[in-house]
């Protein structure tokens, strides 16, 4: 069997980095703030409805049509057969327990599955079609100045269609800290610093540096989140980051990579639980070996369905 | 100009910071001659003071003012621009708003005929008193709780911080923070009572951020608030305002 993927798999990762990012949205939304008091202000009032629950859940399904402008992730031509709209279906299922006094903040857990299948509508390239299934466990602490710091673990495998083969899979301990700003009741900012360790397996060539631990890496970046809900049931996210990748095993001994990526979303909340919406993302890597050094675009249409309990 | 002001209980005139410096000297004398206004006993003294300038800006008047002292009997109005910081002999802070009638009973035990106050209060075995103009309440444990006079004659009670016990008619009531509570007018009873967020609070009352230094359990005050947004199920566009009647209070609804 030929290993089709040089590469972790970057849609489980960045998948799971937006489930962080929602549980990160749903703890912020309390948080509002205002400009300075005056003299005269007693204060604001407002009524809310207060539960005091030590667990929740949520569950969400999505689905994407896009296109891609490296599918194969490298910066050769594409052949015009190759160049093919995306589906690619998700869900998710997160639970989180705790919300306890710990020191001066507070801790909760998390734990979550995410399975997301990748089709390619043309034929030419369907054999790059694959499954991606992570699950997570993780320990956050907020502190009262909107901090959060997170530790736990990753696990994730890559699994092709066409033959049902698990191509990769890895298991990653991971810590991270971010700094929550809010901007009003509307518009926060997420900066998140990250670092995690990554042991993988990967399908091996016998007899050649293509190890199964080659693709074991370090990796650290920053993050960047910006929500900003500009009118009733709209919201605009724009994200970046910039992300180290080092490498040590097998033919990627000595490899690094740097990784930067933007993109931005307009989604509209047409029912209670649903959204659509537009993305678009650019991700730039360059890496010490050439081969892997590659730009691409993404772009499409996107449904969410999401409930919370 | 109105200042502040120092009279009789019942006598609420506003007169010049001078004119209530001498009042205030006299009183005092008086006070101690009587035994009245024991200088030596209960008292508020004033650690900050606040007034807005012509621009809007907040100028602390700290420095002019600190030290002034308001015995049993007299009474402070803050004028629409000022707010005042006193603290008691015995540890108790008081944090008086704007356009606020405030005056000194007896220990322990004030009057709040209009306006709002803020009250820190530590840890005492004895109970502390807020007469409004229509009912009175009584407070023991310890804390922090912003008290506002509304229309009717009664009190809205905002707990902030701690454990703040109420007895009414001789029931108990543990406040519990992030709660707010009406006190109708008459006999003193427990009105209706809700949720509000207290972390929006905080960052807007000018009773808490226009202060410094800060009071004394800033720190677990902002705990407390941030504890309460994690169990927040559901923020309303609803604020909460005054209550002109014996039962009822209004709701502003805020629109998008």
């Amino acid at each position: 069997m030929i290993p089709r993927f040089h590469h972790p798999p970057t849609l489980g990762i960045q998948f799971y980095f937006r489930i962080s990012i929602a549980i990160a949205g749903f703890w912020l939304l309390p948080n509002l703030t205002f400009g300075a008091a005056s003299l005269q202000d007693i204060g604001l009032q407002q009524v809310v409805e207060v539960k005091e629950k030590h667990w929740g859940a949520k569950a969400g399904y999505q689905f994407r049509i896009i296109g891609r402008t490296s599918p194969f992730f490298n910066d050769e031509p594409i052949p015009d057969k190759a160049k093919s709209a995306i589906l690619i279906n998700s869900a998710y299922l997160n639970g989180q327990f705790g919300n306890h006094w710990l020191g001066a903040g507070m801790m909760r857990y998390s734990a979550g599955v995410a399975v997301t299948r990748t089709n390619h509508l043309e034929d030419f390239i369907d054999w790059i079609d694959h499954d991606s299934q992570t699950a997570f466990l993780e320990a956050s602490y907020f502190t009262s100045k909107n901090w959060v710091s997170r530790l736990g673990i990753r696990t994730s495998r890559l699994v092709t269609l066409e033959d049902d083969e698990t191509q990769f899979s890895e298991f990653a301990p991971m810590f991270s800290i971010a700094k929550l700003y809010n901007f009003g009741s509307r518009q926060y900012l997420s900066i998140r610093w990250l670092s995690d360790y990554s042991f993988t397996d990967s399908l091996e060539v016998a007899g050649t540096d293509w190890t199964e631990d080659r693709l074991n890496h370090w990796s650290t970046g920053l993050q960047l989140q910006h929500s900003w809900i500009f009118a009733q049931n709209w919201t605009l996210e724009s994200f970046g980051s910039l992300q180290y990748n080092n490498y040590s095993k097998g033919i990627n001994k000595d490899r690094d990579d740097t990784a930067f990526s933007l993109g931005t979303s307009v989604d509209w909340e047409f029912l209670k639980f649903f959204n659509i919406g537009l993305y678009g993302e650019y991700l730039r890597r360059h890496s010490s070996i050439d081969t892997y050094s590659f730009n691409n675009w993404d772009g499409g249409l996107r449904f969410n369905a999401a409930i919370g309990f | 100009m109105e200042d502040y002001d120092s009279t009789q209980p019942s006598d609420f005139e506003p007169m010049r910071k001078s004119l209530f410096t001498l009042t205030l000297s006299l009183w005092s004398l008086i006070a101690v001659s009587s035994g009245f206004g024991n200088s030596r006993g209960y008292k508020f003294e004033v650690m900050q003071w606040l007034e807005q300038d012509a621009q809007g800006n907040i100028v602390s008047k700290t420095n002019e003012y600190a030290g002034i002292q308001l015995l049993k009997g007299q009474a402070a109005v803050t004028r629409p621009a000022l707010q005042l910081e006193l603290r008691s002999s015995i540890g108790e802070i008081v944090r008086l708003g704007a356009d606020t009638h405030f005056s000194l009973l007896h220990d322990r035990q004030i009057k709040l005929l209009k306006g709002e106050m803020l009250f820190y209060l530590p840890q005492s075995q004895a109970p502390f008193r807020i007469h409004s103009p229509q009912t009175t309440v009584e407070i023991t444990q310890n804390g922090v709780l912003v008290a506002q006079v509304t229309t009717n004659g009664g009190l809205k009670l905002l707990a902030l911080q701690g454990s703040i016990r109420l007895h009414l008619e001789g029931q108990n009531h543990d406040l519990e923070p992030g709660k707010l509570y009406f006190i109708p007018p008459g006999p003193s009873r427990l009105g209706k009572h809700l949720h509000f967020n207290l972390k929006l609070f905080l960052e807007t009352t000018g009773l808490v951020q226009n202060f410094q230094p800060s009071l004394p359990v800033q720190k677990k005050m902002e705990n407390t608030a941030f504890r309460q947004s994690f169990f927040i199920h559901k923020q309303t566009r609803l604020f909460v305002g005054d209550a002109k009647s014996e039962e009822d209070f209004d709701l502003l609804l805020l629109k998008p």
